[in-house]
């Protein structure tokens, strides 16, 4: 951008120039926003396959629904539904940081979404599915404890992992394994748990591969009152990740 | 609560009457949401999942406790409509459509219409075959046991992955293991409270309505799950 050489030491947010084929920004931002929202729309109908599934599936098989949620720990869940509404506080906040010229606290609550982020990813991929796909628990995982005396003795990735006997196999579909498993439909629960999660764990990967994105423009102080529009998007897909969460979480951990 | 931008109208040739400035011509003007504002919608966020937790918790708890068995949707109704005005909140105030342009409202409400016709034309479809063609029934065939995966050899794909540890580890140690899984993870049957069909020697269930177990010809109940404890 030429802009980014210009002599004017004003901030690149009240340099920038909207499309020419806009009338005005307020016109260019609308649109945007318009078209992201059509994209979220997408989105939702996309997550919409994983909830009709679960509502077909558990009407026809409650006794593997009943089963599959009481797998679950519902504190893990909690504790990462917690860190997703605090995130999207704090990516609300960016948007107001960015409205009202704040650009240091813009960049604090951007990096702070961030890292709710990753926290919430690290949850789900170390103390959630890699035991229960693999049987293999993180040494730092606080249920770990309680399984001390079932140990094989298998070890894995420097010792970090440790494996417990007959937890493992809990995978979806053709993948399932787990050998105490009472209802024969167990596998259906494990694949929507798996689709259903996974795909709404690629999605905060995304989101914050976005807001990252933004941060580092925002040391440029691309953003400000009158030009936000990134920082916005960002944050509403981050807002949509927050919302498939809100229905994912009472659906998988707390209905029984 | 939130104000508009302090904008200062410039005349502007590609828009002489001003259409597109704040406020004007019905255009979406730009909000700002104060931080109060989203500070009480996370607090009020966070009340709920405390609420909606507490609710699921609670209701394992009562039903053992007192004896009773709670009809199953009082907790899918009770925890969906806590999801559903905690959506609402994220929507209206941290995606900011109170404040924002009714266009975007509507293609949210929209998606969500669409959902609603996918879920429930599914379910029409699947659940009431029977009652327009008894016929038709049959054609809803349950599946998803994974029987027909080849490592499973023809059975359910649970009893192969049982069937695997027995063959490779005994039957002694797929007890002794089963036991200590059990300790962490109970099975549906070991809570004795849940409103089961089966009837066991340690309880008897009072049979309302016409269910297939009064019917004479209908499956023996199974056996309780036995296991050591």
């Amino acid at each position: 951008m030429s802009t980014l050489h210009s002599k004017s030491d004003a901030p690149l947010w009240q340099k920038y120039k909207h499309g020419h084929h806009w009338r005005s920004q307020s016109e260019e931002f609308d649109g945007i926003k318009l078209g992201f929202w059509l994209f979220l729309a997408t989105e939702i109908l996309l997550f919409g396959g994983i909830f009709c599934a679960y509502a077909i599936f558990r009407a026809m098989y409650p006794g593997a629904w009943l089963e599959g949620s009481q797998s679950l720990d519902w504190r893990w869940g909690s504790i990462n539904t917690v860190i997703l509404l605090l995130s999207s506080y704090t990516a609300a906040t960016a948007v107001f940081c960015a409205q009202t010229d704040r650009q240091k606290r813009l960049q604090l609550n951007l990096i702070i979404t961030i890292i709710c982020g990753g926290i919430f990813v690290a949850i789900k991929f170390l103390f959630e599915y890699t035991p229960k796909w693999s049987g293999y628990f993180f040494v730092l995982d606080p249920s770990f404890a309680s399984h001390a005396a079932e140990l094989t003795g298998n070890k894995a990735f420097f010792g970090l992992f440790q494996e417990v006997a007959g937890y493992g196999g809990k995978r979806p579909g053709e993948l399932f394994g787990y050998p105490f498993a009472t209802d024969p439909n167990i596998g259906l629960w494990w694949g929507i748990y798996y689709s259903g999660t996974a795909l709404h764990a690629l999605h905060v990967l995304v989101g914050m591969a976005l807001l990252a994105r933004v941060l580092v423009k925002s040391f440029k102080q691309t953003y400000g009152p009158t030009y936000y529009t990134g920082v916005e998007i960002a944050a509403l897909y981050w807002h949509l990740v927050d919302l498939i969460w809100i229905f994912l979480f009472p659906m998988l951990y707390l209905i029984h | 609560m939130a104000h508009t931008h302090a904008d200062t109208p410039a005349f502007d040739p590609l828009d002489p009457h001003g259409q597109n400035q704040p406020g004007h011509g019905g255009h979406a003007t730009h909000v700002i949401v104060t931080p109060f504002m989203l500070r009480s919608v996370l607090a009020i966020l966070l009340l709920f999942t405390a609420a909606t937790v507490g609710m699921a918790q609670l209701e394992m708890w009562a039903q053992p406790f007192f004896g009773i068995a709670l009809p199953k949707w009082v907790n899918v109704v009770g925890v969906l409509a806590i999801a559903t005005v905690k959506s609402i909140l994220v929507v209206m105030f941290f995606m900011q459509l109170r404040y924002d342009n009714p266009m975007n409202s509507l293609v949210l409400v929209a998606s969500i219409f669409c959902l609603v016709i996918f879920i429930s034309f599914t379910a029409i479809d699947l659940f009431t075959r029977g009652a327009i063609d008894p016929v038709k029934y049959g054609q809803v065939t349950k599946g998803g046991t994974g029987a027909m995966v080849a490592a499973a050899g023809g059975k359910p794909m649970y009893q192969a992955a049982k069937d695997r540890l027995i063959e490779a580890h005994g039957q002694s140690h797929f007890e002794a293991l089963e036991h200590a899984t059990h300790a962490h993870h109970p099975h549906p049957a070991d809570h004795s409270w849940y409103p089961t069909d089966e009837n066991s020697p340690n309880k008897t269930r009072r049979r309302t309505g016409m269910t297939d177990a009064l019917k004479t010809d209908a499956p023996a109940p199974a056996a309780d799950h036995a296991h050591p404890h």
